[in-house]
């Protein structure tokens, strides 16, 4: 038979070894919360619904003044403020509320924050372009939907109440109506559009309008630091560049000094930043920088994952935001309290550059006034959408061998053959894609003109011996110094090589 | 895929024995299997909101759990020759066990990567190149993986080539 074939007998004599296990059923809701506290970028929308109300009425209560102090998820359970935006409105119990960037349309501009509410639908509105495009099979003619948009205007000094204009059929989807209007704050306007099915009823379109007259602009002031000249940032050791504003700290080096996979790229904060300490919540994060941002203050940390799996990211947002990296229903994530770290607000937010087609983490988390500030908050979000990466950084091929075969020559029967290198000259700090032979690391490594011998012993993080990397593993090699190297595996084991020089003896590898 | 509880419980007691089973049979240590696979789903409830499909999210568990695997075995390398002679903890009847020890002594002669070449695609009935994918190699490397792994094996177990 070919080995491309099934051995369906070999199959069954295996299956016969396996069947009989009856493992015991974890309990799957322990299962998640342990999914949701390792990996900590996205959680359970379920959960999260009761919470990312109580939440978000927290915020809106200390906005304006009321309850300043208070733990979010103790507070009025009847107001949302967007996370980016200074605004507030109430929610109706049982109704949803989340966040998200517009996609542009006859109504629209494209990539303003925007916040939506909706009556118990569960449906992804987050693609939706208002009165241009069919509604998702999961909305129904009964439901509501109330969006707040940002509006270009330099806003008034006397708060402006919402007076909605008559209502106008929706040409995309049959018998819905939208009515809108304008409120205006002393930091801006906001324009708010009340949709709604033709079976919607009195009661709900009531509560709907309750919601849309109960939207309020906020007092907050844009942040001097948000506004002021921006700094070009180059690394081209990581592949990596950015702008960010005058005031900020970056980080002169890793956070996370112990991380090898993913491993640090870049950090950046409004405070002076510490490396090292213990993650509140996960290995990954920082500790020290975590535990010192201040109520005002935000940080942001990128990690390259470094042996990705094209399955496990989306490509990067047109813009970022909070609503980057959550589920469709994923409110908690929206609000960064999904994360739970103590009097912060936090995201885990994993993407792809589809231009270099690196993976990364990215991990954002603010004080609750930096959260409240929309200036504040907004400015971590464009960094990382001036970050470009580079595609240098990606592993590359190796240079070419010098000769067609190993030469060898006979030793004896006992001690083999000496074999002589043929390998192409590489380049220091450069991650060439390598296949570890099948006879393993420790036999034969053939790099930069030298063999390779891998038995120095290191205690780090993710170090094993060589000759515990797998056989065919394809991972990455690079040249540390003149006579070091390091091989990092697919699955984030890494080990240290040093130059042998000239020949060296070995029995073949068969 | 939405996010959504239900669909993640329907899935994960769907599939959790058949992880737990394809675990065993490359660490060769069922109560290992059992942690490797519960870790395997732990890590792909934060990620079910972008699993478009069974399909896609199976792919995803058996790569997690593979790699798990991997690590745990060459973490503990001396927990593999240790639970060979092990008997299975009474969950299931005794000649089972037996053909168990049987089977698993000679999966224990073979390389973890053949192992587990063999069990995902003789035993899960996955393509190579999807083995490939899971396991991080190139198709070709599977192949030998697989030839090395089987010969060893049916020599092991008497077990003829299939007929085609």
């Amino acid at each position: 038979m070919r080995t491309d074939e099934r051995d369906e007998r070999l199959g069954a004599v295996l299956d016969g070894a396996v069947t009989t296990i009856r493992p015991n059923l974890p309990d799957p809701g322990r299962v998640m919360r342990r999914g949701a506290r390792r990996r900590i970028g996205v959680v359970c929308a379920s959960i999260a619904t009761a919470s990312v109300f109580l939440g978000a009425a927290g915020l809106a209560a200390t906005q304006l003044g009321k309850d300043a102090g208070r733990e979010p998820a103790t507070a009025d359970r009847e107001a949302f403020m967007s996370p980016d935006f200074p605004w507030t409105m109430p929610v109706p119990d049982g109704w949803r509320a989340f966040a998200t960037h517009t996609v542009g349309g006859p109504l629209d501009r494209a990539d303003d924050l925007r916040t939506i509410l909706v009556t118990d639908s569960a449906a992804d509105l987050r693609g939706v372009q208002f009165v241009a495009s069919s509604l998702p099979p999961d909305v129904a003619d009964s439901d509501v939907i109330v969006l707040v948009d940002p509006f270009a205007g330099s806003g008034s000094s006397q708060p402006t109440r919402l007076v909605l204009g008559a209502g106008r059929k929706d040409t995309a989807n049959a018998g819905w109506t939208w009515r809108d209007g304008m409120v205006c704050g002393a930091t801006g306007c906001v324009r708010v559009y009340l949709w709604h099915g033709p079976d919607t009823s009195e009661e709900v379109l009531d509560e709907a309008m309750r919601v849309a007259q109960g939207v309020r602009l906020t007092e907050t002031r844009p942040d001097p630091a948000a506004v002021a000249p921006r700094i070009a940032f180059v690394d081209l050791g990581r592949g990596v560049s950015l702008e960010y504003p005058s005031g900020w700290t970056l980080a002169e080096e890793s956070l996370t000094p112990i991380l090898t996979d993913p491993r640090e790229i870049l950090s950046i904060g409004t405070f002076p930043l510490r490396p090292g300490g213990a993650a509140p919540t996960d290995a990954y994060l920082p500790g020290h920088a975590i535990a010192d941002i201040g109520p005002g203050d935000v940080l942001l940390t990128v990690q390259e994952d470094r042996a990705p799996r094209s399955s496990s990211y989306e490509d990067r947002p047109p813009r970022f935001g909070p609503d980057a990296g959550c589920g469709a229903d994923d409110r908690a994530c929206v609000d960064g309290i999904s994360l739970r770290i103590e009097a912060l607000r936090a995201w885990w937010i994993p993407f792809r550059d589809p231009v270099s087609g690196r993976a990364f983490y990215a991990f954002v988390a603010m004080g609750e006034d930096a959260y409240r500030d929309p200036a504040r908050s907004s400015a971590v979000w464009r960094i990382l959408d001036s970050m470009e990466f580079d595609v240098a950084r990606q592993p590359v091929d190796l240079p070419p061998p010098t000769r067609d075969d190993y030469r060898t020559e006979f030793v004896s029967d006992e001690r083999g053959y000496r074999f002589w290198p043929r390998s192409g000259q590489a380049e220091e700090g450069v991650a060439y894609r390598f296949e570890v032979p099948h006879c393993g690391l420790d036999w034969l490594v053939d790099f930069d003109g030298s063999f390779w011998d891998g038995r120095a012993i290191v205690f780090g993080n993710g170090w094993v011996p060589a000759d515990e990397i797998p056989d065919g593993d394809i991972g990455t090699i690079v040249l540390t110094g003149p006579n070091g190297a390091r091989y990092e595996s697919t699955d984030g084991t890494w080990t240290l090589l040093s130059r042998v020089d000239g020949p060296i003896v070995r029995q073949p590898c068969d | 895929m939405v996010a959504d509880r239900d669909g993640f419980e329907r899935f994960f007691r769907a599939r959790y024995g058949q992880i737990v089973r394809a675990c065993t049979l490359v660490t060769l240590d069922p109560a290992a299997a059992e942690e490797i696979a519960a870790e395997a789903f732990s890590r792909l409830w934060p990620r079910w909101h972008q699993m478009h499909d069974d399909d896609h999210a199976g792919g995803y568990l058996y790569t997690t759990a593979m790699r798990l695997s991997s690590k745990r075995l060459r973490r503990s390398r001396r927990e593999v020759v240790g639970s060979v002679t092990e008997r299975p903890a009474g969950r299931d009847d005794a000649s089972a066990a037996l053909d168990r020890q049987e089977v698993f002594a000679a999966l224990a002669l073979i390389s973890l990567r053949q192992r587990q070449a063999v069990a995902l695609r003789d035993w899960a009935g996955f393509e190579t190149d999807d083995v490939a994918e899971m396991l991080g190699l190139k198709p070709s490397t599977v192949r030998v993986h697989l030839m090395r792994g089987r010969e060893a094996l049916r020599e092991r177990l008497a077990v003829k080539e299939n007929d085609r």
